[in-house]
């Protein structure tokens, strides 16, 4: 059976009452739509990415009356939703990067923003950090993360408490993931800024 | 489908995430779960419910059940996941009647969704 036809009938079951079939409809589509959404978008951050496909899966199994199977597979049909949300948040973060000049004051800062200078810079001045965490803290959590970050925290126990996940390997794995992303959004604002 | 252990791992990870996503939605069990660990200080509703962070994961990304079908669905789902049933229909009658409660326009209502809710579920949401 294709994932298509697993979708399919997963969405009949879903349509009948069967709440047990959302997580199996998850587990099936999340991984492919990360991957369908990651290929089609500009977003660069993969957290952004998987938070407009968790989005767009909610949405959907908060009203899976809307999909209609007879026009899509379920996967186009979320893939739709997931790269609309994605598009809108893209449109609006450079809307707000236009509007806030964070960039123009970052670039009153010395040379380019590294990972350890980021940190004293962060925690040494309110405003910049006010301003920096509009662009690093895009879900709950990540304010934690930052923190611990900060801190010179390097335990994935730690990082995985501070988020509320399970203290399991798997936990562990999601949290560290997490932290190299932020890390990651870290050297990009760095690069902007060294411009 | 076969998966390689990769995929595997990596759904089991974003099945995480979303659940940790669906604890802000209002409109998921998820969002019942914080609501209930919110009013239950000191309480872990995966114990409350006899569930593993897998099982926890999926419960909470699954939509809210809501009405009077509610305990029957709230049952099946729990009995497909192995998972405390009786809890959790608990913990849901409890989560709809603190919003009942919260959402309520004047005193009288409120007084009718705290008898519901103590009719239905014992004071504190607890198993009877």
């Amino acid at each position: 059976m294709s994932v298509d036809e697993d979708l399919s009938e997963l969405h009949a079951r879903l349509i009948n009452g069967e709440l047990r079939a959302a997580s199996k409809i998850v587990e099936q589509a999340i991984l492919p739509l990360v991957r369908i959404v990651s290929a089609s978008t500009s977003l660069k951050d993969r957290q952004e990415v998987e938070q407009q496909c968790f989005d767009a899966l909610h949405r959907y199994l908060g009203s899976p009356s809307d999909y209609q199977p007879t026009k899509a597979p379920l996967l186009n049909y979320l893939a739709a939703i997931a790269i609309g949300l994605a598009k809108t948040a893209a449109r609006s973060a450079n809307r707000r990067i236009l509007r806030d000049g964070v960039y123009a004051q970052l670039r009153a800062l010395e040379g380019p923003v590294e990972e350890e200078s980021l940190r004293i810079r962060v925690k040494e001045w309110p405003e910049v950090r006010k301003q920096v965490e509009e662009d690093l803290v895009k879900d709950p959590g990540d304010a934690e993360l930052l923190d611990l970050m900060a801190d010179g925290e390097d335990c994935p126990a730690n990082f995985a408490a501070a988020i509320g996940m399970v203290g399991d390997e798997a936990g562990q794995e999601e949290a560290m993931k997490r932290v190299e992303r932020m890390r990651g959004r870290i050297r990009r604002l760095g690069k902007r800024n060294a411009k | 489908m076969n998966k390689s252990r990769a995929d595997e791992r990596e759904t089991k990870r974003l099945l995480l995430a979303m659940a940790s996503s669906a604890r802000l939605r209002p409109d998921t069990i998820g969002g019942a779960i914080a609501a209930w660990e919110k009013a239950n200080t000191g309480k872990d509703a995966g114990t409350y419910l006899r569930a593993d962070g897998h099982q926890m994961a999926k419960v909470s990304i699954t939509p809210l059940p809501v009405g009077s079908g509610m305990p029957k669905q709230a049952m099946a789902l729990a009995t497909d996941l192995a998972i405390d049933g009786f809890a959790l229909v608990n913990l849901l009658r409890f989560v709809a009647s603190a919003r009942a409660m919260t959402e309520s326009k004047n005193d009288g209502e409120r007084l009718l969704a705290a008898l519901d809710h103590d009719i239905d579920d014992g004071i504190d949401g607890e198993t009877p």
